[in-house]
């Protein structure tokens, strides 16, 4: 009899964390490079998990990696992604990697992203020469990065089998499990002059808001029938 | 607890910070010289409800973890550097850059700022100054009964003073140069200032080494687009609403538990 009230409480759990999800993607509408977050649910079975679990709903939150639109900047270090694959960004604890190709030199003449962490080229940092105007630099297709006509670098991009094994860790980051298997030549294409929008669409976002209000009301509203139809059981017992 | 709400209200944050920037933009749509700015996003950190591995449905280990982000955050402005359009304004102390490079003037109190700006003016002291009164840096004088000045591109001045025919050279006006200019933290009046970011000044001859060409009698409009701020804009606004959406919504579940109690 217990069962009821607490499978709702925790699906009405699960919905708190939907919306959640929601939020946070809508708050990322403008994000350069962002990706979206989905959530699935799957009730967990019985028999296989013990009594306790008896009601259990496991959340599970994925990244939808869907391409996002290219915007056209015409900033020569704006560089955007199509196709499956991301930069590679330098940093103390290793490599990380982004979508997020809004790209400037620091004062060493580097390339670097938004947060000043170099990022990597097949062969290290790229350097422009000394007082090459950023912007000139070409860069092709394929990543490699020119500066007066000269190929001085060529952007690493790594792409990965299961994508599913990439975590995030917010800034636009995200970094491989150690288990996933690298794809040797990402297929992807280098689009310099443009960013990758977030990949977020309001309306999806939006129309999922309402569907999980209207079911986190509907989950409610079980938990006080169910307490309702208690009461009147007293009552009979009592009368 | 309802962590949606800070959420959205991060989201409504960050589109009030881009209508900020297109308002800028468009009130300097009319300054000479301008570069416009740009705003840069990234999501905030990921809040770990479960690792990934961790035991799921049925007893097997999970593949993903459960991690629920916490909204967006403001990471930078970038001033966008690319030519603004030359416009030919016939008064012959206007100099504009096409190309790469800043004019180095020096403030009232003798600081080192650099400018796009090259609509000079000669002071009471026959100095060549800036709009807002900075001395062009290394400086250089217009002596008194000039009758008409030539800047050529390579930055060389000189004039007919007098009743002379033959030019008499006044000096040489010179571009400086950074690594990053983007680095450069704007100061209004249209001045930048150097930063650590941006590095150090290379000065130069106009026209040599990359440095950009000086064109007299022009003037560089600025770089904003306003067709291109006005979609901004909009987007920005669509967005601010979808995020106040979002709480509103928030609080009508919120609202709802509560009636439960009641």
């Amino acid at each position: 009899m217990a069962g009821v009230p607490q499978l709702s409480t925790n699906h009405i759990e699960g919905l708190t964390r939907q919306f959640e999800v929601i939020a946070h993607n809508l708050a990322n509408v403008s994000t350069n490079g962002f990706k979206r977050q989905r959530v699935g649910f799957a009730s967990v079975l019985a028999d296989k998990a013990g009594p306790a679990a008896k009601g259990r709903v496991e959340g599970k939150v994925s990244t939808d990696f869907t391409q996002g639109a290219l915007v056209r900047t015409n900033r020569p270090l704006d560089v955007a992604l199509e196709g499956e694959g991301f930069f590679v960004v330098e940093t103390p604890q290793g490599i990380r990697l982004t979508r997020n190709g809004t790209f400037r030199v620091n004062s060493n003449g580097q390339i670097v992203d938004t947060r000043n962490r170099p990022v990597a080229g097949e062969g290290g940092p790229i350097t422009l020469p000394p007082f090459a105007n950023p912007e000139t630099v070409q860069i092709a297709s394929d990543g490699t990065v020119s500066a007066g006509g000269e190929a001085i670098g060529r952007l690493r991009i790594m792409g990965y089998k299961d994508l599913s094994l990439l975590t995030r860790f917010g800034d636009g980051d995200f970094v491989a499990d150690p288990a996933a298997e690298p794809v040797p030549a990402p297929p992807v294409r280098v689009h310099q002059g443009h960013r990758e929008a977030s990949n977020v669409n309001l309306i999806e976002e939006m129309v999922g808001m309402i569907a999980t209000t209207r079911m986190y009301e509907a989950g409610l509203k079980a938990i006080s029938t169910r307490g309702e139809s208690q009461q009147s059981i007293l009552r009979v017992a009592m009368s | 607890m309802f962590k949606a709400l800070s959420t959205a209200a991060t989201g409504m944050t960050a589109q009030e910070l881009i209508v900020e920037t297109i308002a800028n933009n468009l009130a300097n749509m009319n300054t000479i010289g301008f570069k416009r700015s740009q705003v840069d996003f990234q999501d905030l950190m990921y809040v770990k409800l479960s690792e990934p591995g961790s035991p799921g449905a049925g007893g097997v280990a999970a593949p993903n973890g459960f991690e629920v982000g916490s909204g967006v955050r403001p990471a930078s402005t970038l001033k966008i550097f690319t030519q603004g359009e030359l416009e030919n304004t016939k008064r012959e102390l206007d100099v504009a850059i096409e190309g790469d490079g800043l004019f180095e003037v020096t403030t009232g109190n003798g600081e080192t700022r650099y400018t796009r700006d090259g609509s000079f003016r000669v002071n009471a002291n026959g100095a060549l100054v800036t709009s807002s009164g900075h001395t062009l840096s290394p400086s250089i004088g217009i002596p008194a009964g000039t009758r008409q000045v030539s800047i050529a591109a390579d930055g060389t001045i000189s004039a007919f003073v007098g009743g002379s025919n033959t030019p008499q050279p006044l000096g040489q006006i010179t571009l400086a140069r950074f690594v990053n200019p983007s680095g450069l933290s704007s100061e209004g009046a249209n001045l930048l200032a150097p930063t650590e970011a941006s590095g150090t000044a290379a000065t130069g001859t106009p026209g040599a080494d990359g440095y950009g060409r000086l064109l007299q009698r022009f003037r560089e409009q600025s770089n904003v687009n306003m067709v291109y701020e006005l979609v901004s804009l909009i987007t920005a606004q669509r967005a601010y609403e979808t995020n106040s959406r979002a709480i509103r919504a928030g609080d009508e579940m919120l609202s709802t538990a509560n009636r439960l109690i009641s």
